[in-house]
This record gives structure tokens, C-alpha cells and sequence, in this order.
């Protein structure tokens, strides 16, 4: 990045102290009423935190059942629902909404704004999650139990199943709505409300990975939301779109699903990438290399995850043309995130790197979502993914790309910016405890998985044949190892939240984003009413 | 608490920009939805 900050040290006060004393309001209205871009960021990201502890419950409890052959604790039909809502829970109710707690808390500091574009509607844009989460949750008392058609709610089966379908359905809308909502609110804030000289040039990768993701978010939401309408005709309105016995086309279903499925996989990869490319520049004390690279990188990767979908469904029959051209196309995207790697390798080249507990993250992120990549590469494959289509080395992929890609992001910026965000400094000590933990745990949980995956095991399984026994045992042990670490984190972010020792107003020493340069710690209620100047 | 107050015309270019994207999502969602109702 090449902002150059007009005289930082000297106004690093300047811009939040004469307004400290406007505190927030106090007791549960400050909550519900409020349009704090701060606090409604921090709402996003305990609400993010407590979903993923929820659905990770559900994930140990897979895990457990999974430990051995045979069945445990559940009946195939409850296996089915845990599977199904634990995905709808981790993408829709953790990983996502992390990142718009991310958008927001750093999103207008880090353009030297005020506010977010439209307060109002970012508060109602978070407080609809929680009649969805209640939905989502509350499917697992429907008669029948929550929905068991996986995540991806394909037909016929999600068709013929019970009211669990239709709160899940409902919950989907209000998680679209309120997505598409917060992404009109990041996109105004990012062309509206930046301060004078922050050209779009300027801003941090950060800013412009939630821009490009904004208007991922704004074309495909209503394509889910388009699906899902129609599943709900269907179930109950007489219509016949995906259900074959009324001459409808199942298939159709996953050709619109997946148009929304597979930019969805970017929603939950470029913010990622935005955290990276601010941590790794701060711990190297080196600027990003290739900073225009990088946004070129990843607006060409947003817009060839639209031309991609079919690589989600090679084995539905397809003309062989088809399968080629999203095979090809899918390769293509390797391009610009080969940029991207190389662009991270080349900032930590001959840097002064020291490894505090988000470089950890922001390290074992390139080198395991680079193995998710890699594992990509090989599903795009067409023979290939015909033979690993629905087994668990499509889980494995997946995983390394959304657990140890978009999670260990998610985890390493809480820890890059809680000092800022809390004044607050949290135990390093803990914080490499945890990392550690996490990524042995990782390995363990979801490295065997691969070899489950060529062996021929099929996902969305209570059961399994005896020579699957051994993976899955050690990758149980490495889901609970991985399971209970996060315990830690959590124990680490709450005292550091209530009593952790005072920050610096700039931590780390290479970070040189506005917030760091010029807003105190801890951070004044309202900052940057008056707009910085950027040179 | 002295609320910020954007500009006049930061106000009025951020009505403008969110109403084009609001509309863009439904034209979106509604040009869908009358394709498929028409193909079927």
C-alpha cells in the first residue's frame, strides 16, 4: 500500500480524545438501539463466536459418532440433520458474519469515516440474525428433526421432508436480506465516505477485499433467495420447478444453486485474504508486496467464480463440452491466486519477521489453505472428480479451505486487532498455546480425510465399512484436540476484554492502516468525525 | 453525544448508491424468477 499518512504521530490523539467523553448509553438499549459501526461490529463478532461454538458442538458431535463403526449416539436421521445444520450454522452463522463484524469495525476507521453509510440499516441488518439463528436452531424440534438434506438443500429429498425444511428456508431469507444489506451498507460507505485523499488506491487490501466481496454478495443472494422461493412453492404451493414427478427438474436446482454456491466460497475467502495481506506486512515490517497485483488478483477472482459453478456437479451428466469448459475455467482461477501466494512469500522475503500469535495464524493459513488449493486443483479435474465426487476428500478440501483458510483469518485478525479494538492486550503465552493446539489439532482432524476421501468413503455417513476405522478414529481425536483448544481463545479473548493489560496505541510496530496511526487505544466511542487528511 | 453528520451531498450520493444497489438485488432476484416462471 502506498498511503502516505500526513503527520500520524502528532494527531494520533487528535481525532478521537475530544469526543471521549460521549459515551455509550448504558444497559441492553445501548445494544438494541444502537448504530455504533463499533458496536454493532462487536455484536457481529460475539454472535459469530457464539455460533461457531455451536456449530462446532455439532461438528465434535459428527465426530464422535464418526469415532468408531457402527452406530453410537445417533439415529442416520439425526446424523443427517447435525451434518446439514452445522454447515448452514458455520457458513451463514460463523464465518460470515465474523467477517461483517470485521467490515465493520474496520471498514469506515480504515477510510478515515465516521460511520458506516446507512447506521439504521446496519443495526437492522445484525438484528435480524437472531430470529434466523432462533429458526435455524429451533428446526431440531420440528416434528421430523431439523433438515438432513445437507446444506446444499438439494432435491427431491429436501421436497418430501417436514416443517423443519420451511424454518430453514425462512432463515435463509432473513440471512440473505440482511447480508444483502450490509453489503449495500459496505459498498456506500466505500465509495461515499472515505476521507480526502484516500483514493481507492489507497486503501488497505482489507477495504478492498470487502468492496469486490460486497457485490459478490449483492448478485448472488438473491439467486439463493430465488431458489429457495421455489423450493417453498414447490413443498407447498403446487408448483413442480425441481420436483421431476410433476415434470420438474431436480438438476435445474443445483445449476442455481451452485450460481450462488460458488462465489458464496469466495464471500468466505477474499475478507480472509484482506486480513492476511494486513498481518503479514505488519510482522514482516515490509510493505504488501504487489499491492495492485493484489486487487487485480482479487477482482479476477471474483468474477471467474461466476463462470465456475459446474465444477460442483460434474457427475450430473452433463455434455462433455461443459464439463471442460468449467474444468478449464476452474484451473484458471489457480492464476490470480497464484498472485496472491506469491505476493505474501514475496512481503515476508527478507523481512524483519517476528512471529506474535497473528503472524502465527497468518502463516499457517498460507501454508494450509495453500494445500486446500492444491486439493481444489485436483477436484476441478473431471475424471478425477468423477472418482471423488461425494467422499471425504471433497470434506477434506473444503475444510483446509474454509477452517484453516477463512477460520484461522477470522481468528488471527481478532488477535491482530483486539488490542485496538479493547485497549486491551491479550496473553501471548495463551495465544501460542492455542495456535499450536489448533493447528496439530487441524492436521490430525482433517488430514487423514484425504486418504478417507481416495479410499472411496462417502460423505454424509452415520456408518461405515471396517477399513475406514483407523482414519477416522485419528481424525476424531484430532476434531476433539482441535474442538477444545478454541476453549482457549475464548478463555484468552474474555480476560482479555475485561482485564487485560493496557495496549500500546500502536501494537505492532509495522501496522499502517488508520487505525493504527491514528486513533488512540483504547479506542474513543466516536472517531474520525473530523476526516483525516491523506497524502 | 454529537451524532456525525455526513454532508449534503454524501447524503445525497449514498441514497442514490444505495437505492441503485437495492434494486439491482431485486431486478436480480425478480429476472430470475420470471425466467423460470416463463420456461415453465
Amino acid at each position: 500500500m502506498s498511503t502516505v499518512i500526513h503527520g500520524h504521530d502528532d494527531h494520533a490523539h487528535g481525532n478521537g480524545e475530544a469526543h471521549e467523553h460521549h459515551g455509550p448509553p448504558a444497559g441492553f438499549t445501548r445494544w438494541m438501539y444502537t448504530t455504533n459501526h463499533k458496536d454493532i461490529g462487536t455484536m457481529y463478532l460475539w454472535f459469530a463466536c457464539f455460533m461457531f461454538f455451536v456449530g462446532g458442538t455439532m461438528a465434535l458431535g459428527i465426530r464422535a459418532e464418526l469415532f468408531k463403526p457402527g452406530l453410537q449416539f445417533f439415529d442416520p436421521e439425526t446424523f443427517n440433520s447435525l451434518t446439514t445444520v452445522h454447515g448452514l450454522v458455520m457458513i451463514f452463522g460463523a464465518i460470515m458474519p465474523s467477517f461483517v463484524g470485521f467490515a465493520n469495525w474496520l471498514v469506515p476507521m480504515q477510510i478515515g469515516a465516521a460511520d458506516m453509510a446507512f447506521p439504521r440499516l446496519n443495526n437492522w441488518s445484525f438484528w435480524l440474525l437472531i430470529p434466523a439463528a432462533l429458526l435455524l436452531m429451533g428446526s431440531f424440534l420440528a416434528p421430523g428433526g431439523a433438515a438432513g438434506s445437507g446444506w446444499t438443500l438439494y432435491p427431491p429429498l429436501v421436497i418430501q421432508q417436514g416443517m423443519a425444511v420451511d424454518m430453514t428456508i425462512l432463515a435463509i431469507h432473513l440471512l440473505g436480506a440482511s447480508s444483502i444489506m450490509g453489503a449495500i451498507n459496505i459498498i456506500t460507505t466505500i465509495l461515499n465516505m472515505r476521507a480526502p485523499g484516500m483514493t481507492l488506491m489507497k486503501m488497505p487490501l482489507f477495504v478492498w477485499t470487502w468492496l469486490i466481496t460486497a457485490y459478490l454478495l449483492i448478485a448472488v443472494m438473491p439467486v439463493l433467495a430465488g431458489a429457495v422461493t421455489m423450493l417453498l412453492t414447490d413443498r407447498h404451493f403446487g408448483t413442480s420447478f425441481f420436483n421431476a414427478a410433476g415434470g420438474g427438474d431436480p438438476t435445474m436446482f443445483l445449476h442455481i444453486f451452485w450460481f450462488f454456491g460458488h462465489p458464496e466460497v469466495y464471500i468466505m475467502i477474499l475478507p480472509a485474504f484482506g486480513i492476511i495481506s494486513q498481518i503479514l506486512p505488519a510482522f514482516a515490517r515490509k510493505p504488501l508486496f504487489g499491492y495492485a497485483s493484489m486487487v487485480y488478483a482479487t477482482a479476477s477472482i471474483a468474477i471467474l467464480s461466476f463462470i465456475v459453478w459446474g465444477h460442483h456437479m460434474f457427475t450430473v451428466g452433463m455434455p462433455a463440452a461443459g464439463n471442460l469448459f468449467f474444468m478449464y475455467a476452474t484451473l484458471l482461477i489457480a492464476v490470480p491466486t497464484g498472485v496472491k501466494v506469491f505476493n505474501w512469500i514475496a512481503t515476508m522475503w527478507r523481512g524483519e519477521m517476528t512471529f506474535e500469535t497473528p503472524m502465527l495464524f497468518a502463516v499457517g493459513f498460507l501454508c494450509l489453505f495453500t494445500i486446500g488449493g492444491f486439493s481444489g486443483l485436483v477436484l476441478a479435474i473431471v475424471p478425477v472428480d468423477i472418482t471423488l465426487h461425494n467422499t471425504y476428500y471433497v470434506v477434506a478440501h473444503f475444510h483446509y479451505v474454509l477452517v484453516s483458510g477463512a477460520l484461522f483469518a477470522i481468528i488471527g485478525g481478532v488477535y491482530f486487532w483486539i488490542p485496538k479494538w479493547s485497549g486491551h492486550m491479550y496473553n501471548e503465552a495463551l495465544g501460542k498455546l492455542h495456535f499450536w493446539l489448533s493447528m496439530i489439532g487441524f492436521n490430525v482432524l482433517f488430514f487423514p480425510q484425504h486418504f478417507l476421501g481416495l479410499a472411496g468413503m462417502p460423505r454424509r455417513i452415520p456408518d461405515y465399512a471396517l477399513q475406514f476405522a483407523e482414519w477416522n478414529m485419528w481424525s476424531s481425536i484430532g476434531a476433539f484436540i482441535f474442538g477444545f483448544s478454541q476453549l482457549i481463545f475464548l478463555y484468552n479473548m474474555v480476560t482479555t476484554v475485561r482485564s487485560g493489560k493496557p495496549a500500546a496505541q500502536k501494537q505492532w510496530e509495522g501496522a499502517d492502516s488508520l487505525e493504527w496511526t491514528h486513533l488512540p487505544t483504547p479506542m474513543p466511542y466516536h472517531t474520525f468525525e473530523t476526516p483525516p487528511v491523506i497524502k | 453525544m454529537t451524532p456525525h453528520e455526513p454532508t449534503r451531498e454524501q447524503k445525497r450520493r449514498a441514497l442514490a448508491s444505495g437505492l441503485a444497489l437495492a434494486g439491482l438485488a431485486l431486478a436480480i432476484y425478480l429476472v430470475m424468477m420470471f425466467k423460470v416462471f416463463v420456461v415453465k
